[in-house]
């Protein structure tokens, strides 16, 4: 290889490039179905309403469509948790925020929720640093993850929370895809019951849960991912049968930085989707037929 | 004389649903199912407020909201979208000289709200 040849990227970085782009063309699909599905729920709820005139006060009409009505806003909150978790650049708002206050606070929250078999060790060593970052979203991604290490803390266990500043190698950036090397680390790991190497390679997977049927819509990790790439981060997720599980997230702190808290204002920060270029030829390759049609749409 | 509302969305239940609900409110209504018809609506009838899906089975709503801007600067068009809030969507509808940003599944007394907004504005 010559001197000047571009170095072909790590496994590891193949297999984050190949879970990104899959969870791209989930989301996407998520975005048509519930665009679709808002078209069906439309009617639904605006017919209970017309209804709802039609009949007087405390009626069985009313109440049948009390009862529509009630079904169908259901629907909608899952849809539009389906699209938060896919898309959270719908409802993008980002600000200075103290990270690791609100990651505190957030823990601070729900360590009620805990329950007396299961211990919390909390370790935020960050130097202060405001992030542009969009503060709801950074609550649902921790709150995900607490979560998720409690269900497998379910019979006891510990659970341990990091927050960080870390000067990555220029390998391992390059691994992570990552465009700086000085990051923001968060970690939160567990020695709970793991997760099987199939559980792991659909983790992400959008309404993908090992749980009872109601206690959780999988979607959490979605939220997660999309969350952390939106911002312009990475995720990582390393688990084993009885031994645990451990979420990495690195954030590139030059690229959120407050821009008064450094001398020399980056590009763009954040991934955020682009309009498609026009007159280019894009060949896809999926085996999914419904996914290449909401693609090529 | 009532005031006259263009509803333009390919979905005939939501076209139904909106002229049912804006008749019995007093408003008299037409509708379109796509662009073409919707242009031509508005060449001949004389129209106070123009509600928009975001999405025609034969054209981009936002492509043709800035061809009816065009024609129309001073028509206000609320755009209707099946995509919840889009903060993206948002802002691009309101660049293109939008009046209003309604989700097709908001309670329909608050698309009332906002024809009454945009039509006080616009008189």
């Amino acid at each position: 290889m010559s001197p000047t040849a571009p170095s072909r990227p790590s496994p590891r970085r193949r297999d984050f490039f190949d879970r990104d782009e899959r969870l791209a063309s989930l989301g996407l699909l998520a975005g048509h179905l519930a665009h679709d599905f808002n078209n069906l729920l439309a009617p639904i709820l605006g017919y209970s309403t017309l209804i709802k005139e039609e009949f007087p006060p405390d009626s069985t009409g009313q109440h049948f469509a009390a009862s529509l009505e009630t079904s169908a806003r259901r629907a909608e909150k899952v849809l539009d948790q389906t699209m938060l978790a896919t898309r959270p650049q719908r409802r993008f708002t980002p600000q200075e925020v103290a990270f690791d206050r609100l990651i505190e606070s957030e823990i601070s929250a729900w360590r009620s929720e805990l329950p007396g078999t299961c211990g919390l060790e909390v370790t935020t060593e960050l130097d202060s640093c405001s992030l542009v970052a969009d503060e709801r979203h950074w609550r649902i991604v921790i709150r995900n993850l607490l979560n998720n290490s409690r269900y497998g803390c379910a019979t006891g266990g510990h659970i341990k929370v990091g927050l960080h500043n870390t000067a990555l190698s220029c390998k391992e950036a390059d691994d992570l895809g990552l465009p700086a090397s000085d990051v923001i680390c968060l970690q939160v790991s567990d020695d709970g019951f793991g997760m099987t190497a199939e559980t792991l390679a659909r983790a992400y997977e959008p309404f993908f849960t090992t749980r009872a049927k109601g206690a959780a819509q999988g979607l959490g990790l979605t939220a997660c991912h999309s969350i952390t790439y939106l911002h312009g981060g990475q995720i990582e997720l390393l688990s084993a049968p009885e031994e645990g599980t451990k979420v990495t997230i690195w954030l590139p702190v030059k690229y959120l930085a407050s821009r008064k808290n450094i001398s020399e204002s980056p590009s763009p920060p954040l991934r955020q989707s682009t309009s498609t270029p026009r007159h280019k030829r894009i060949l896809l390759v999926d085996d999914d037929p419904l996914v290449r049609e909401v693609i090529k749409s | 004389m009532s005031q006259r509302i263009l509803v333009v969305d390919d979905e005939a239940p939501i076209r139904e649903l909106l002229s049912s609900y804006f008749q019995k409110r007093g408003y008299t209504v037409s509708a379109a199912s796509n662009g073409s018809e919707a242009m031509r609506c508005l060449d001949e009838l004389s129209i106070d407020v123009m509600i928009l899906d975001i999405a025609l089975a034969d054209a981009d709503g936002l492509e043709l909201l800035e061809s009816i801007k065009m024609d129309h600067p001073k028509l206000p068009v609320i755009i209707l979208t099946g995509m919840g809030f889009d903060g993206e969507l948002l802002k691009e509808a309101l660049e293109k000289k939008a009046s209003g940003y309604v989700s097709k599944t908001l309670p329909l007394d608050q698309l009332l709200m906002e024809v009454r907004r945009v039509s006080n504005q616009a008189g």
